[in-house]
């Protein structure tokens, strides 16, 4: 069994942030003023539909250096904890 | 001077409908123009023409209303800010591109640097049947419709998993690839390279850097033309490397000109003769 990052369970969520119904570039620019309220080393959790969202906000966030922690499927959307760097 | 309207054209100087009236090509290449070239282009457009500039389909301007004893005034006034014609009739036309790795997210390659590489060796050449366009692409968005030139080159990535430690199995890769080439098997992603477009968008949403480039380079395409009877051109190679692309042209340039009728353009000849004339060393 490979190693799967846990380390993520243990940390608060200091954000959380629904953006289903959202559409680009709202899902990102929320995101990232999401990410500006929060400290370095804390998490971020987001949900995005499929489609656009999922295709371009996990990019521009790994883009801008932060650390996507884990990704779950939730029915149609994605939900994303995110590590500020 | 001899007014020759052939010779004329060759050059990117158009005749008009008008009498005594030309239309003044400008060369831009891969449609990066400099602010200065831009002013320029204005100033000559206000002193010697209508005071507006045509945007071409080949990404330069055309500075339209010129009146003959003008048009030496207007190529010195370009010349003056590296600007020259833009090629017309039976030559290598200038090569089209999109912006690339310089400022697209979704590129792959550098864009701008083939289309040098291409225009220092091919830019203007006479002596083929008939006009010769090329485009390059980014990336399989093909937003310079690199496939409706003569030869179109699109820059391609073939993913591969090079670390599945590091893979949390999150299904990411497989959820945006346009293909719907990836499977998640075993919690691993497996790729099915027929129905991969190369465009690299696993890659890019990786969360962990599992996946990376296993080959990477530029998708060839030949025979595209648009016209009365446009068609695409056809893939003929896959990851060519930008060193290797100037040779591969050369190649296909000599065949073209030695096999074709006058004004055929290269889509008809591979229409007529197929494919492998074209080309020793492609791939099929």
């Amino acid at each position: 069994m490979r190693a799967i990052e846990t380390d993520i369970e243990d940390i608060i969520v200091a954000r959380y942030l629904d953006l289903q119904g959202e559409v680009c570039p709202f899902t990102y620019v929320k995101t990232k003023l999401a990410l500006e309220l929060i400290e370095s080393g804390d998490v971020l959790v987001i949900v995005l539909d499929q489609g656009e969202p999922i295709e371009n906000v996990p990019r521009s966030v790994k883009d801008e250096g932060h650390h996507i922690s884990k990704v779950e499927r939730d029915g149609t959307a994605f939900k994303l904890w995110i590590r500020k760097v | 001077m001899a007014l020759n309207l052939e010779d004329l054209k060759a050059g990117g100087i158009i005749s008009q409908r008008q009498k005594n009236m030309f239309s003044i090509r400008v060369k831009i290449l891969g449609g990066n123009v400099t602010s200065a070239q831009l002013r320029k282009i204005a100033d000559l457009a206000e002193t010697h023409g209508r005071n507006y500039a045509h945007i071409t389909t080949r990404q330069g301007f055309e500075i339209s209303h010129v009146n003959f004893e003008d048009v030496e005034k207007v190529t010195i006034g370009l010349e003056k800010v590296g600007l020259v014609l833009g090629a017309c009739g039976s030559r290598v036309r200038v090569v089209v591109a999109c912006q690339g790795t310089d400022i697209c997210p979704h590129a792959l390659d550098d864009t701008q640097l083939l289309v040098r590489t291409l225009d220092e060796r091919f830019y203007g050449r006479f002596g083929v049947p008939h006009k010769f366009k090329m485009g390059v692409s980014g990336c399989p968005n093909a937003c310079a419709k690199h496939n409706e030139n003569d030869l179109g080159f699109m820059a391609v990535v073939e993913p591969v998993l090079i670390d599945k430690e590091s893979c949390i199995n999150c299904g990411l890769c497989a959820e945006v690839c346009p293909g719907k080439a990836i499977e998640m098997k075993d919690s691993l992603p497996v790729f099915d390279s027929t129905k991969c477009f190369h465009d690299g968008k696993c890659i890019d949403i990786c969360p962990r850097d599992s996946l990376g480039v296993n080959r990477k380079g530029w998708q060839v395409f030949a025979g595209g033309k648009w016209g009365r009877r446009p068609q695409l051109g056809i893939p003929i190679a896959n990851f060519v490397a930008t060193e290797q692309i100037p040779e591969m042209v050369e190649n296909i340039l000599s065949n073209y000109i030695k096999l074709a009728n006058k004004r055929e353009r290269l889509g008809e000849l591979i229409n007529r003769l197929g494919m492998e004339v074209i080309c020793d060393g492609c791939i099929f």
